[in-house]
């Protein structure tokens, strides 16, 4: 396995961030006291309907109808989830749409929905607060190959990086928005679907202007996951930084990404298998409760794991291409002349000049 | 010998014909119209049509009243357009913000009776319906004198017309044409007068039986592919490029055509015993061919369970419309036509062209024969239909899983079950959560908006019409809704007409009902507001007079438990339920409850009373809260826990899920 090559690469990032597993642990920590905060409204609002209700016998014996309970359970309370609508738009690619009927642009009222709808905003915003701080202490722990499982250090280097770190964090979410707005739902707006004449036409550029905003995103995180990396290795001018992971990222599009897209797939490899295999725990016992918490929860610590792997990797990738290649040793230099007198038939080369 | 030849497909046809109406012998004509149409390649149209018009009515006639549809869309003042701008359309398919080619027209130039008189000075344009004066939907025309009843006047209309970029299921897109709504139509003649009012946004038609000869001429490409109300009589080339159909329509009370140079003609009969055969063509957009198959097996699923449920389909052909993408055409019916709707990537779990191709086909029944008044009753064709359309999709295909298109992309969640009926009428809930404004009786052209009319017109009635099924009885509702058909079919019925058939069939209670939820603006929603139990216990305090008075000290076990539990009517409307009590060690009771009050208390003493439900067999689906319809007297918090822990997980998931989108994340 050549040292430069992405496997050799994301491996190494891999066992980087297992270095660091104090810190990852503590992510995972924080991750599970956010989410739960999140959730709170919504299991309180589910103790409120289920448990005296026939409902929760149908649900627990797994007769009843899923549907029917979820629909009427967001109908009637519209206060705990809010207006699901505007993920639904979002995820689905409908808010990038023009419509004949003169849909509203994309993104309008995303950001002021209620409910738990909203409050998504709100944690995912705080999640990303919370990941970019961190994201400085890994960038430092990665960059000083010494002291990895030192909290302490890590925390220092939250700290000293805190502020590029946010910049670079809200660069990013500026940048995929853009994005998001111009590469994807942008060029929506210069046709009308229906206007086509086929569907597969419709659908060809709606997935051509996926393709595009995912391209463009996906180059943008790794312009901002190079210079945190650049950042760590003692970068500490952010604008520097930035520059070093643009034109490191440029220099190497298609490697870069190439990691990108291999830490994409991996990262989503354990929540897959655990959507076709996990255990779901029945609500009473609480031996089970345990085993299947710990399960989850090593789900999603493999997931930032490998988030953090990705930095790593970075790291590992920068540092060596600045390590400077040790030429080969050159064999001696000779010069064969032959001269009409045989006793000079061999002699030694002057050295060449530098 | 040219032209015999050309005649020959037609008259083989003619002899092939099969044996038509099983649903009842030739329907006196009313309205009858013979067109001579031109339909230029711009999508322009000038006509002549003679109407023969008999009054069958005991009402004298002094004017006619004329639909000019196409002015929907003539400009921005007309009632359709306004009220579609307020968001009282039903539907915004089509609509177009800055295109010319959004509008049409429809011009009478001249209206003449058949000795030549002319009536052009005597038209007018009138709104009944809003007084809206801009409004062109609508023309009378006084008439020299009255007809009389029993009279039948002919008289002849020059007019012409634009067809609109599709709209509202009219008009063209590219190469395709869909022709509705697109000649001088009259209104229907009542007892009281002219039934006749101007185009709305959420309302469809109205109009009387009667025959049809209609010859077309249309640009050569179309040639072959032209399909229309009734039979195709005959098809050739016509001098200036053009080809010359001719259609011929009996007992139908409107007549669409549609031409399409990319149409791919596909025919097949249906035979089943005891039903009528019927030729199937299949005008199918060649992109959509992977589902043409499932256009058929559709098709005859519809041809036999109406057949069988409620009428049989008494014409001789069907035509099958596949429309283009983005034609804003699909889903709509004809008399023996209709406009189904697929798309390219259509995965067979979706139901669809399934669910359009039966449910349209299913209007042949309600709008096409029974043919009700859709201005004032639309629930009488779109609601029953919804109900007859869920009812055969689920014996022909099953209950289908969710499905999410994703940029595009069809994804199939089979572990998620979207239930008929009730998954495709939440609508209907989501509306009275928010609005309740109109009862199903309110005309349904003067109901606030399109909200209200969709959710009255399609899911209430729909809804009601289950929940009839589930509570009276399988067998009974079959015997109403086959009674309903064929003793008013082609007869106009209106909502009463119904309730007395299902008063007749099923009994008051059952007629009361339907009419209590048609009567009502909010839902139904029964909820168990209390229910508990607890150790019986003896008396307390002095008991007995003089010498036997003794003070009782409570004894929390006399044997026994006592129990109370309250049942309320939180919503607006009632329906026959029944409230089951059930008791520890499994015993049940149940008792039946109206819901004429605003609530019911229970007291019971004897086993322990561990849940009451009310309607625990899920017979009424028009609750609008199934979730507060039970109540156990114990917690049993297993099923919240497990599913907040779930739920938490993903959370978890999602949060981490920002980072990898890069929103400032780790990486």
């Amino acid at each position: 396995m050549k040292r430069d090559s992405i496997l050799a690469v994301a491996t190494r990032g891999l066992v980087s961030a297992l270095e660091t597993w104090k810190a990852i642990l503590l992510f995972l920590v924080l991750n599970a006291v956010l989410a739960a905060a999140f959730l709170h409204p919504l299991a309180s609002a589910l103790h409120t309907t289920l448990d005296k209700s026939p409902w929760a016998e149908r649900l627990g014996a797994g007769d009843a109808d899923l549907h029917t309970f979820f629909t009427a359970f967001t109908r009637t309370r519209p206060d705990v989830l809010g207006d699901l609508e505007k993920w639904d738009e979002v995820v689905t690619g409908e808010g990038g749409e023009r419509r004949s009927s003169g849909k509203a642009a994309p993104l309008s009222g995303f950001f002021g929905t209620t409910g738990l709808s909203g409050s998504a905003v709100a944690y995912a915003a705080l999640a990303s607060l919370l990941a970019a701080l961190f994201s400085g202490g890994f960038a430092g722990r990665f960059g000083a190959e010494r002291d990895r499982t030192s909290l302490a250090a890590f925390g220092a280097d939250a700290a000293r990086f805190a502020v590029p770190s946010l910049l670079f964090g809200a660069l990013s979410l500026a940048g995929i928005l853009a994005a998001y707005r111009w590469v994807y739902a942008g060029p929506g707006t210069l046709y009308e679907a229906d206007d086509l004449r086929y569907e597969w036409e419709a659908t060809g550029l709606l997935l051509l202007r996926l393709g595009a905003f995912l391209l463009v995103a996906g180059y943008l995180r790794l312009v901002v996951v190079y210079a945190r990396a650049a950042m760590g290795q003692g970068a500490t001018n952010p604008f520097a930084a930035l520059m070093s992971g643009f034109g490191f990222v440029l220099g190497r599009p298609a490697r870069t990404l190439a990691i990108e897209i291999f830490f994409g797939v991996l990262g989503v490899l354990p929540l897959v298998a655990w959507a076709f295999v996990g255990p779901v725990w029945n609500g009473g016992e609480l031996a089970d409760f345990a085993l299947i918490l710990a399960g989850q929860q090593l789900v999603v610590l493999l997931r930032i794991l490998t988030r953090a792997g990705h930095l790593g990797a970075a790291s590992v990738y920068l540092k060596r291409s600045k390590e400077p290649v040790s030429p080969a040793a050159a064999p001696p230099l000779r010069v064969a002349a032959e001269l009409s007198n045989p006793r000079s038939a061999e002699e030694p080369a002057a050295a060449p000049a530098p | 010998m040219i032209r015999l030849r050309a005649a020959w497909p037609a008259v083989l046809a003619a002899l092939l014909a099969p044996a038509r109406l099983d649903a009842g012998p030739r329907v006196p004509a009313v309205a009858s119209y013979t067109i001579e149409a031109h339909v230029s390649a711009e999508h322009g149209i000038t006509g002549k049509e003679t109407v023969r018009f008999t009054n069958r009515t005991r009402f004298s006639f002094d004017d006619l009243r004329l639909h000019l549809y196409l002015n929907a869309w003539k400009n921005d003042r007309s009632t359709w357009l306004t009220e579609q701008a307020r968001g009282a359309g039903r539907n915004d398919r089509g609509m177009r913000a800055k295109d010319a080619s959004r509008w049409g027209f429809a011009e009478i130039h001249r209206i003449s009776l058949e000795d030549g008189t002319d009536l052009t000075p005597a038209l007018k344009y009138v709104s009944p319906d809003d007084g809206n004066p801009d409004d062109r939907t609508l023309v009378s025309v006084a008439l020299p004198r009255p007809v009389a009843p029993g009279e039948t006047l002919v008289f002849r209309v020059d007019w012409e017309g634009k067809f609109p970029r599709a709209v509202a299921r009219t008009g063209w897109k590219d190469d395709y044409l869909l022709g509705a709504q697109w000649f001088p139509k009259l209104g229907v003649a009542t007892d009281h007068g002219w039934n006749a009012h101007q185009f709305h946004a959420a309302t469809e038609f109205f109009a009387d039986f009667g025959d049809y000869d209609v010859t077309l001429t249309l640009p050569k490409a179309v040639k072959g592919r032209v399909g229309a109300t009734g039979v195709l009589k005959d098809e050739a080339d016509f001098p200036g490029d053009l080809v010359r159909v001719h259609f011929a329509a009996e007992d139908v009370h409107d007549f669409a055509f549609t031409a399409c140079p990319r149409f791919e003609v596909v025919r097949d009969t249906f035979s089943a015993p005891g039903l009528p055969n019927v030729d199937i063509v299949l005008l199918l957009q060649p992109d959509h061919r992977p589902v043409r198959d499932r256009y058929l097996k559709a098709v005859k699923a519809g041809l036999v369970d109406y057949g069988k449920r409620y009428l049989p389909y008494p014409y001789p052909v069907i035509t099958v419309v596949d429309p283009p993408w983005g034609s804003h055409t699909e889903g709509m019916e004809y008399p023996t036509l209709f406009v189904g709707g697929a798309r390219e990537l259509a995965p067979a779990a979706a139901h669809s062209p399934e669910g359009v191709t039966i449910h349209e086909f299913g209007h042949q029944v309600f709008y096409g024969m029974l043919a009700s008044n859709e201005f004032e009753e639309a629930h009488l064709d779109e609601g029953f239909n919804t109900y007859a359309t869920l009812r055969t999709l689920k014996s022909a295909f099953g209950d289908p899983p969710l499905v999410v298109r994703f940029f595009g992309l069809p994804v199939v969640f089979p572990s998620v079950v979207l239930p008929y009926p009730v998954a495709a009428n939440e609508r209907f809930h989501r509306w009275t959560q928010s609005s309740r404004s109109d009862a199903t009786d309110v005309p349904s052209f003067r109901q606030l908006d399109g909200g209200a009319v969709r959710a009255n017109a399609y899911n209430r009635t729909a809804l009601l019409l289950a929940s009839a099924e589930r509570t009276f009885g399988a067998e009974t509702w079959a015997k109403v809704m086959k009674t309903y058909a064929t003793r008013w079919a082609f007869k106009h019925p209106a909502s009463a007409d119904f309730i007395a058939v299902v008063r007749e069939v099923a009994g008051d209670a059952a007629a009361n009902a339907v009419a209590g939820i048609w009567s009502a603006a909010g839902p139904v929603d029964y909820a168990v507001t209390s229910a508990s139990t607890r150790r019986a216990r003896g008396p307390s305090g002095y008991t007995g007079e003089g010498e036997a008075r003794t003070l009782a000290t409570p004894k929390d076990d006399a044997g026994g438990w006592e129990s109370l539990a309250v049942v309320q009517r939180l919503g607006e409307a009632t329906w026959p339920v029944e409230v089951e009590l059930r008791f520890e060690g499994g015993a049940k009771l149940r008792r039946p409850w109206i819901g004429d009050e605003r609530w019911i208390r229970y007291r019971i003493t004897g086993p322990k009373l561990v849940a009451v439900e009310v309607d625990p067999d899920h017979q009424c689906l028009l609750d609008a809260n199934p979730l507060n319809n039970g109540r156990l007297t114990e917690e049993a918090p297993e099923a919240s826990r497990r599913w907040a822990a779930r739920l938490r997980f993903w959370a978890q998931n999602a949060l981490e899920f920002f980072a990898l989108l890069g929103l400032a994340g780790l990486s």
